[in-house]
């Protein structure tokens, strides 16, 4: 009988709410833009990507539990 | 045909169990059209296709893996007498059935017949307006029978996306060919740019370089926006990306970023003759697993090789400018086959927005070379070398 395969999941990015790319969670400065990922820009609020990253957000709270509950 | 609703999108959990979510499979290389594009070289159907028994206990051993659909693929799907039987059995095991397909002769009443049998999605191939469409897919009036698909899909209630290759020619097209598609009743509109394997190298001209993302994928984004005014949602993919200034845009809102190469953690990809891959465009002499013929998918799937290269999410393989990004963790050189397809080796990936616009701060730019072509079997690779240039005044 052959064990079942396992992986890993990659690690998790956020938007910088200054310049809405993708850096990865507690970067303290943006390396795209230098500002601070956490600080809502202008763009970040204007494209409505808050309810975004919200809704985002808890997928993701949902995903792990899920994921570890079985554990 | 989305992957957006809940019981298909892959979870964290599938992620840790490996489980293939998705199967894409090659029913056979049959096909009614010569695309130049084509990666496996279609036309004449494999010489040891799996038997209609074959294929029904295929479906049964993926069902129990966990897989959650099938998309049937080919050459051209449809042209194997038995498609609908497996159709019916992909429904049958729990497992939701698309197929993907150049449209061409494909009836009404087949149409009909599918829909019936429990298809839930038919993704039809457009790559341009109808003079270049016709040209790519090498047969006059193919064009024309894709939107009569189209059309009858409408008709028939049956959820119908487009699927379009972008070729270097495309890309002035691309607004209006948005158009006519929203006109025809389409929901989903998936780009993919066209990789260097097959036929698309003994024609390397349609090749897009990779320097020309900093013009396709600002258009992308406007196309983006002009297509949900219009009902048409445009899904970047595996090959469209990587993070930059619009990933946001059309992987946030639902799936958040680009999470690397799913290839044999939550794909599977199988040829008609029973081979297995972790994706169904992976060269089949670097990435085929062996075949469903001689030994269980479970157990193939468990232990083999050729399938575990994505799972550890490990950084060991790559190279070039992406063993330096930013990203490299989460991104891993994007799509293992456009990689793999242009150096014989993954894990460096010039095709990648982010990587055009860093390299653009410095003034420079690169474009893909053709130094060996390819041979003559299905998903057979050449080789490219990879050119590093001054941006020229013009372009600047």
């Amino acid at each position: 009988m052959t064990a079942p395969a396992r992986g890993r999941a990659p690690s998790t990015l956020v938007l910088c709410r200054q310049c809405v790319e993708y850096v990865f969670e507690g970067e303290a400065v943006c390396p795209h833009c230098g500002g601070d990922p956490c600080q809502a820009g202008a763009r970040y609020l204007a494209a409505g990507y808050a309810p975004i990253e919200a809704m985002n957000r808890l997928d993701r709270a949902l995903d792990r539990r899920a994921a570890f509950a079985a554990d | 045909m989305s992957d957006d609703s809940p019981r298909l999108r892959v979870s964290l959990r599938d992620q840790l169990d490996c489980v293939p979510v998705y199967v894409v499979w090659e029913i056979t290389l049959g096909c009614n059209l010569k695309c130049l594009h084509c990666g496996s070289r279609a036309g004449h159907k494999r010489a040891a296709e799996l038997t209609t028994a074959e294929c029904l206990d295929v479906i049964g051993q993926l069902a129990e893996l966990g897989a959650r659909e099938i998309s049937l693929i080919g050459g051209e799907a449809f042209v194997r007498k038995d498609w609908l039987t497996l159709v019916r059995a992909v429904r049958a095991a729990g497992m939701d059935c698309t197929m993907q397909t150049g449209a061409y002769k494909l009836s009404a009443a087949m149409l009909e017949a599918a829909a019936e049998a429990g298809l839930q999605g038919l993704g039809v191939s457009i790559d341009g307006l109808q003079p270049l469409h016709d040209h790519l897919r090498g047969v006059p009036g193919s064009y024309a029978e894709a939107l009569r698909v189209l059309d009858a899909c409408r008709s028939l209630g049956l959820i119908a996306s487009v699927n379009t290759q972008i070729t270097a020619t495309v890309m002035p097209q691309l607004p209006t060919l948005m158009e006519v598609i929203a006109d025809a009743g389409a929901k989903y509109w998936q780009v993919q740019l066209t990789v260097a394997m097959g036929n698309a190298v003994d024609h390397d001209e349609i090749l897009l370089q990779p320097y020309d993302l900093a013009t396709l994928m600002p258009l992308l984004a406007r196309l983006h926006a002009r297509g949900l005014q219009r009902d048409l949602l445009l899904l970047p993919g595996n090959n469209i990306g990587y993070f930059g200034p619009y990933d946001a845009l059309w992987r946030g809102p639902d799936r958040g970023h680009y999470p690397g190469c799913p290839a044999g953690q939550n794909v599977i990809g199988l040829e008609a003759d029973g081979t297995l891959k972790g994706c169904p465009s992976l060269a089949t002499e670097r990435y085929g697993a062996g075949s469903v013929r001689d030994t269980p998918i479970a157990e193939l799937w468990a232990s083999h090789p050729a399938l575990q290269f994505n799972r550890e999410r490990g950084v060991a393989d790559l190279w070039g400018h992406c063993a330096s990004c930013y990203y490299a963790e989460v991104c891993r050189g994007g799509c293992t086959w456009t990689a793999d397809s242009l150096f014989g080796r993954r894990g460096n990936n010039p095709y990648c927005h982010h990587r055009v616009l860093k390299l653009a701060e410095r003034g420079v730019r690169e474009r893909v070379v053709k130094v060996e072509e390819a041979g003559d079997t299905p998903f057979a690779t050449g080789l490219f070398a990879l050119v590093e240039e001054p941006i020229p005044a013009a372009a600047r």
